[in-house]
């Protein structure tokens, strides 16, 4: 027996780490792997509390697949732009964005 | 209630405990590890560990959509896009890292190189702290908000996807329809940025999927 | 009804994969049928929208269509004009300057209408699914759009940044919006009489309305700071300047205008109930009513920092990006007093903002189309070179700052006057001394126009500057909006009123 509880819990933690990698790399690749982390937690709240509701409603479930297909958008779009990015510059400068310092 | 029966009922917790740590310990991995490939890799057990969650938490249909979705669609885009920019690297003159060196490399002089190293600490540290508070307040507020306490039993009976189907086609119908409309644009959008060449010169066709722009430019890199 | 309803989205998302099968069959100088193809269909559009109005007045759309899934309330309805008014004009502004720099003319006409249509589902729904969807849509398109200047190192740049942030801040809401989700209950949104009357008698239903209140304060404070990255609000503002000066200039103008005021419109949806609701007790009521004070805390951050900043620049479109994060700071005063009469005026004072600053856009890009640069010196002398362009330029600078006759004149006073209203005096008079500031740098461009002598050596692009007829009608449409929309006060705020008083 699993408390659903501690499904949020986890996700919380994951979108935690998630942020900390996202906000603290400079490499363009790994902070959108590090956000596709945190839409993964996210995900795992929509279910979570989709369980808690008493009809027992599939909006959590159905919202989680939304994020899904808007997160391979996302990613497509995002190394396109990095692809970009590296052909005009070479990696060298996807290495050094820093979201922090702007 | 026999041992074996006690077993079985705590199984599901054992599995929820150990796919959270295998979770969260790849997850800091993927900020952490030096080679990028090595993140990626990470990332797919992160992204396979939350399906392994789903599971236990009775969205049997999400748990498949997150494996063909995230470990196979997104992951594989993301090492194609890594294989792609580190062939860029080795064959350009730009002096760089390794493949994949996250942003320890540090720039030219010596005072300049350690006033970096300091400054990339600081931010290191502010982002830890955004981190940590961000967890700490949410955490706390699940913790005060009195969550009906609802057990998931690891088998809930009978599939969700029958479920989500009609509510996808009925309630949801409008979301869904949008939902393609931001599929597309992202397609457009991801092909007019990576076609490599300009439609004006007339050199290659554009209406190919992103895999194959990414294809393209390999050969020209090598070319 | 139900079709009726959605015709201006249809219409729009029809346009646009129209242009892009259009764009199959085009070459050369033909490629500008795709932007006329555009035009043709957000006017459509426009029409569509402007017919749902009264209809939409007399509250016969308020009710739930599509499943609970779409709205067509007075607010949505003034939104979508807005929007798409906005698309028009961005669209005029684009097609000279994406023929000249060889952008690809059918995908960034499709991308805009792509764009357009994610603002009007942001306006027109009361789900957060439908919210979050229509988010994405623009944003997705955006980040393209901030890119495709492909040749352009900058242009690429823009987009990495714009991307990266822009992805990290639809992260935020989307966990804000699940913890709202778990607050709630549901994806869908109460509206403010619905949720006082939940809350006020505990009702007949058994369950209790709010099931979480905790949890979904503290959504709420995430959706602060995720739509705090969107519309660049100063902790979460440092990716804007970069994105706005490296971005094609109409899509810079764009971004200026249309998805930030669709995130307002977003941010007013989502937050209003909770703004006005009636205060629930506890640790619940207190995280609930901090929100007023995040929301101050946050416009004096914003309208300071933008103002100061914008001081220092010396490229042009850096400074608007500058004085936008401003503008946003003004707006967010609206939303810190958190009275009807707040939401009111920030809801005119974005519709001012939108016809004001589109205009000052529209006199960069046409000067930009004929070889002047984007840096501040480069309008030296220009009051000689290019009369009609610096008299619009100063009409625009006129509305900015907030000088009588104009929009922007009347949308702060509206803002002032509720501030004034609700015992937040102090934060009036913070705006007004922004207000000052912002004479400074909106002055140092004028003084460049008129009183630099224009025959410096080594001035370039001496020639005059003819307008071409799209560029010409756009800037004239905004100009006349920024008058009008000054003229119409009254009518204005009272439309405002009604459509934000059905949140």
């Amino acid at each position: 027996m699993i408390d659903v509880q501690y499904a949020v819990v986890l996700g919380v933690l994951l979108f935690g780490v998630g942020l900390f990698g996202a906000l603290r790399s400079t490499n363009a690749v790994r902070i959108l792997m590090c956000i596709e982390l945190m839409l993964n937690a996210v995900n795992l709240n929509f279910v979570a509390f989709a369980r808690m509701l008493p009809q027992g409603s599939a909006a959590g479930q159905v919202f989680a697949i939304f994020v899904m297909a808007v997160a391979a958008a996302e990613a497509a779009v995002g190394l396109a732009i990095i692809l970009q990015v590296v052909r005009q510059r070479g990696v060298a400068h996807v290495d050094r964005i820093n979201l922090l310092k702007g | 209630m026999s041992i074996l029966d006690r077993l079985v009922l705590f199984l599901p917790t054992l599995g929820f405990f150990v796919l959270g740590t295998v979770i969260l310990v790849s997850a800091w991995m993927v900020g952490q590890v030096r080679r990028i490939t090595h993140a990626a890799f990470f990332m797919v057990l992160a992204f396979t560990g939350v399906a392994g969650v789903f599971v236990l938490l009775g969205a049997d249909f999400l748990a498949g959509s997150q494996v063909l979705v995230y470990v196979g669609a997104i992951a594989v885009m993301f090492l194609f896009a890594i294989m792609v920019s580190d062939l860029k690297e080795l064959s350009g003159p730009a002096a760089g890292s390794g493949p994949g060196g996250s942003g320890s490399r540090a720039p030219e002089g010596d005072g300049e190189a350690a006033a970096a190293r300091t400054a990339a600490r600081a931010w290191v540290l502010l982002a830890g702290l955004v981190a940590v508070a961000f967890a700490g307040i949410v955490l706390a507020a699940v913790a005060k908000a009195g969550l009906p306490e609802v057990s998931v039993p690891a088998a809930s009976g009978e599939p969700t996807t029958v479920l989500i189907g009609r509510e996808l086609f009925t309630k949801f119908l409008v979301p869904f329809e949008v939902a393609s409309v931001v599929l597309l644009a992202a397609l457009v959008g991801a092909i007019v940025l990576a076609a490599r060449e300009d439609k004006d010169r007339g050199l290659g066709e554009e209406a190919d999927s992103g895999a194959g722009a990414a294809g393209r430019r390999n050969g020209g890199v090598t070319a | 009804m139900e079709w009726n309803l959605v015709l201006p989205e249809l219409i729009v998302t029809g346009t646009g994969l129209g242009v892009l099968l259009l764009d199959l069959f085009l070459t050369g100088g033909g490629r500008r049928a795709a932007g006329y193809t555009g035009l043709a269909g957000l006017a459509a559009a426009l029409v569509a929208a402007l017919r749902l109005m009264p209809a939409a007045g007399r509250g016969e759309l308020a009710g739930p269509f599509w499943q609970g899934m779409v709205v067509g309330d007075q607010f949505a309805v003034l939104f979508k004009v807005l929007f798409l008014a906005v698309g028009l004009v961005v669209l005029m502004l684009a097609v000279d300057f994406v023929e000249r720099r060889r952008m690809p003319a059918g995908e960034f006409t499709a991308l805009i209408l792509f764009a357009v249509l994610g603002m009007m589902l942001m306006a027109g729904s009361r789900d957060l699914i439908v919210i979050y969807l229509g988010l994405e849509t623009t944003a997705v398109a955006s980040y393209v759009l901030a890119g495709l200047l492909r040749d352009d190192v900058r242009s690429g740049e823009a987009a990495i940044k714009y991307f990266l942030t822009g992805a990290l801040a639809s992260a935020v809401i989307l966990f804000g919006m699940s913890l709202v989700f778990g607050g709630l209950g549901s994806t869908g949104l109460p509206n403010a009489s619905a949720l006082a009357e939940a809350l006020a008698g505990a009702g007949p239903s058994a369950a209790p309305a709010v099931p979480s209140p905790l949890l979904l304060a503290v959504g709420l404070v995430l959706l602060v700071a995720g739509f705090g990255f969107k519309v660049a609000l100063v902790p979460f503002h440092f990716w804007a300047p970069d994105a706005y000066e490296g971005a094609p200039t109409p899509v810079t103008a764009f971004f200026s205008v249309g998805p930030k005021a669709a995130a307002f419109a977003a941010i007013l949806r989502v937050f209003a109930p909770f703004l006005v609701m009636v205060p629930v007790s506890g640790v619940e009521g207190k995280a609930l009513a901090l929100l007023p004070s995040i929301f101050a805390v946050l416009a004096v951050l914003t309208m300071t920092v933008g103002n100061l900043v914008a001081l220092v620049q010396r490229n042009i479109k850096r400074m608007l990006a500058y004085s936008s994060i401003a503008h946003a700071g003004y707006i967010l005063v609206g939303l810190a007093v958190a009275t009807p009469r707040g939401l009111a005026a920030v809801t005119y004072y974005l519709l001012a903002y939108a016809a004001m600053n589109l205009g000052a856009f529209a006199v960069v890009i046409w000067l930009n189309n004929h070889g002047t640069g984007d840096e501040v010196d480069d309008y030296v002398g220009l009051s000689q070179r290019a009369p009609l362009a610096a008299a619009a330029l100063v009409v625009a600078f006129i509305s900015l700052i907030g000088i009588p006759p104009t929009a922007g004149f009347f949308g702060k006073f509206y803002l002032f006057m509720a501030a004034v209203e609700a015992n937040m005096a102090w934060l009036a008079v913070l705006m007004v001394v922004n207000t000052a500031i912002s004479v400074g740098y909106y002055y140092a461009v004028v003084r460049n126009m008129y009183l630099q002598p224009a025959a410096e050596p080594g001035a370039r692009a001496a020639g005059p500057v003819p307008a071409t007829p799209l560029v010409g009608t756009a800037l004239s449409v905004t100009l006349v909006a920024v008058l009008a929309l000054g003229l119409l006060f009254e009518p204005l705020a009272r439309l405002a009123g009604l459509a934000c008083g059905g949140l």
